[in-house]
């Protein structure tokens, strides 16, 4: 029998006569956490503030210090942490977890080491390149650590260095053609992750971050599409529905066969974002805006009802 | 649903008179119109996309020079949505009345202010609004947007009678209602059925509404207005801090009177240094409320809240980087040294 959650007793709380006391008691032995949770709750708590404040401490005794520190004492301090967080990944005894996350705060400090460098020589800190070295010097870190949080960085770095490259460099790129390199470059996780499944290779991909780097794909192509509709780039907007639209419709069957909800709410939201962006096109006029509005409340309506009809089935049959 | 209501009896030691086929029904309707986060993040987009082009619907036909028109409309649609959720309680038709609910709001503020009505008349107008949806529905996400609209009505005034002090007042209204609507689940769910829908989506709705209250008075863009005596604001929201421990001290047996008053002058000495950015011990309180009810989005909401609250405090201190440095390392080695003085104690059930 699975356990008695918070909503159940609130469904029996109400069609009974069950007491105060009784429905007290049921949350107090089946949903409020006991003492021993407390107690781990308490012992964290006290850890992660104990480390955090000693370690904004320390950053902003640094920050006070800063402007007074020699340049090759700033740049030391950083590689010496930079050395250190990254060398003791290597001592076997470390959990897995400890070693990614050190790895991760190296990762970081890379980041750290690159803007300080800038500050000192006036390189500029939103320059590409900075964001651009970064996302390379880190890539062997990423491969081998194989840890989620740092492969989230590292997508949304190599997405910052895109967007930096076109404003700095690639004057000529349209709007849309950015899009669809933004949409290729965040599909990328979810294609290799169905292309490692396909051939039968164990991953340990987790859900949520193909779900953020999914989105941010379909997010991408959905703008890149309404403006492109509102735009001059054609010929770009044809590249992209040429990429987006077979992906879309895979992602629709993959998660289908997989019995995930995600594409089948994702996809189909931003397709009705396009149809409206198309009405809108015809027309602007207010008799037109009225229709978009029904159109979304309605197709949003169908859409929910789909969802919810398509879990029903998922677990009758489960 | 039978077999955890005879674990329930079991535990109680008695058999429960329950309206087996009314529990069953209710059950069986929520199993199949399960909306998970997905569901109801697209009705809440959906009907906010839709009520964003409706208005500009509005805006363009010019419906909005006429007031009367305006106010019309809006009680209408405001009336259609409650009408629709009570005569259909599906979460399909959430995104509809997602939508009509808050044009519906909309147009009968703007009509409202077109026919010259004080900003007071209309916080009221929008506060009974709220109230009487709370009365006739218990809808999640209806609930949810009328205790905004409360709150947001109500801390409207603090901004135009702000010489009278009265986020003091609401402040200290907030903090005894969150405590006790989330320390008194049982009490709650037992007055009336309306009060048991209305329980999460209230507790949702008044969690935001205390968090966005906090941020009110202590973040630097309103700092002019609510910056006087923000001690008094502090001192409910300390008391309740307080009682929290209290239950916790009591919920993990710690009985002895020299330990209590050890564990309260620590956590005094934790939160007075704090007692003029208030939202930081409502943070805390919110995280402390949310665990002991097992409440992960109130969880989420406190720590988030925390995090920026604090950043926001040391930011805001007009002192030199060196003292706020000494500050935040003390602090933590204050709380380092409680960790490993505590380890024993609290890692003796591992």
């Amino acid at each position: 029998m699975r356990p008695i959650r918070q909503e159940d007793i609130h469904l029996i709380g109400r069609h009974s006569d069950m007491s105060e006391q009784e429905i007290h008691h049921a949350l107090q032995t089946h949903v409020y956490p006991a003492a021993r949770a407390w107690k781990k709750f308490i012992h964290r708590l006290l850890l992660v503030l104990g480390v955090g404040f000693t370690a904004c401490g320390i950053v902003f005794f640094f920050a006070y210090n800063w402007q007074d520190l020699h340049k090759f004492v700033k740049l030391g301090l950083i590689e010496c942490l930079l050395l250190v967080s990254a060398g003791v990944t290597l001592y076997p005894p470390l959990s897995h977890l400890v070693r990614s996350v050190l790895l991760t705060g190296a990762s970081v400090l890379v980041g750290v080491l690159f803007a300080v460098f800038g500050q000192i020589y006036q390189t500029g800190a939103n320059a590409y390149d900075f964001f651009c070295g970064w996302w390379l010097l880190i890539s062997v870190w990423v491969w081998v650590s194989d840890f989620a949080p740092l492969w989230l960085l590292y997508i949304v770095l190599a997405n910052v260095t895109l967007n930096l490259y076109e404003e700095q460099v690639a004057s000529g790129w349209s709007t849309v053609f950015l899009f669809t390199l933004h949409f290729a470059l965040n599909g990328l996780p979810t294609l290799g992750a169905a292309l490692l499944s396909g051939f039968k290779v164990r991953h340990n991909i987790p859900h949520w971050l193909l779900h953020i780097t999914g989105l941010a794909a379909v997010t991408s192509a959905t703008f890149g599409i309404v403006v492109g509709i509102f735009g001059h780039g054609n010929g770009d907007l044809v590249l992209l529905l040429l990429l987006a639209m077979p992906v879309y419709v895979w992602a629709f069957v993959h998660d289908r066969k997989r019995h995930q909800l995600f594409y089948l709410a994702v996809i189909p939201f931003s397709l009705m974002v396009i149809a409206s962006a198309l009405l809108l096109k015809l027309s602007n006029d207010a008799g037109m805006l009225f229709m978009v509005s029904l159109f979304i409340v309605v197709g949003v309506t169908l859409l929910i009802k789909s969802l919810i009809d398509t879990q029903k089935k998922w677990n009758d049959a489960n | 649903m039978k077999e955890l209501v005879k674990q329930l009896e079991q535990e109680s030691g008695r058999s429960f008179e329950w309206n087996e086929s009314a529990a069953l029904e209710e059950a069986e309707k929520k199993h199949d119109h399960q909306s998970g986060l997905t569901v109801k993040l697209l009705s809440v987009l959906g009907g906010l996309l839709a009520a964003l082009f409706f208005i500009g619907f509005c805006f363009i036909s010019r419906l909005y020079e006429s007031s009367f028109a305006l106010m019309f409309f809006g009680i209408v649609f405001i009336g259609g949505a409650i009408v629709l959720n009570k005569l259909y309680d599906n979460v399909l038709l959430d995104t509809i009345s997602v939508s009509l609910y808050i044009i519906g709001y909309t147009f009968l503020g703007m009509g409202m202010g077109k026919a010259q009505a004080s900003e007071d008349l209309i916080c009221w107008v929008f506060i009974a609004t709220g109230c009487g949806t709370l009365l006739l529905i218990q809808n999640y996400i209806l609930s949810f947007l009328a205790v905004l609209f409360i709150n947001g009505s109500l801390m409207s005034f603090l901004f135009r009678y702000s010489d009278y002090h009265l986020h003091h007042v609401y402040l200290s209204f907030l903090t005894l209602t969150v405590t006790c609507w989330y320390l008194n689940e049982a009490r709650l769910l037992r007055i009336h059925p309306a009060i048991a829908r209305l329980y999460n989506p209230l507790r949702l709705g008044l969690t935001v509404s205390f968090l966005g209250a906090l941020f009110l008075v202590s973040t630097n863009w309103f700092n002019i207005i609510f910056q006087h005596y923000l001690w008094i604001s502090f001192l409910p929201v300390f008391a309740a801090s307080l009682f929290m421990v209290f239950r916790i001290l009591d919920l993990l047996g710690v009985n002895a009177i020299r330990e209590k008053f050890i564990v309260y002058v620590l956590c005094a000495a934790v939160l007075l240094p704090t007692c003029w950015s208030p939202a930081i011990a409502g943070a805390i309180l919110i995280v402390l409320l949310s665990f002991r009810v097992h409440y992960r989005t109130g969880l989420v909401f406190g720590t988030v809240s925390f995090i920026y609250f604090i950043s926001q405090y040391y930011y805001d201190l007009k002192l030199t980087l060196l003292t706020k440095s000494a500050l935040m390392l003390t602090s933590g080695l204050f709380f380092l040294i409680l960790y490993v003085l505590t380890r024993k104690k609290l890692t003796a059930d591992d």
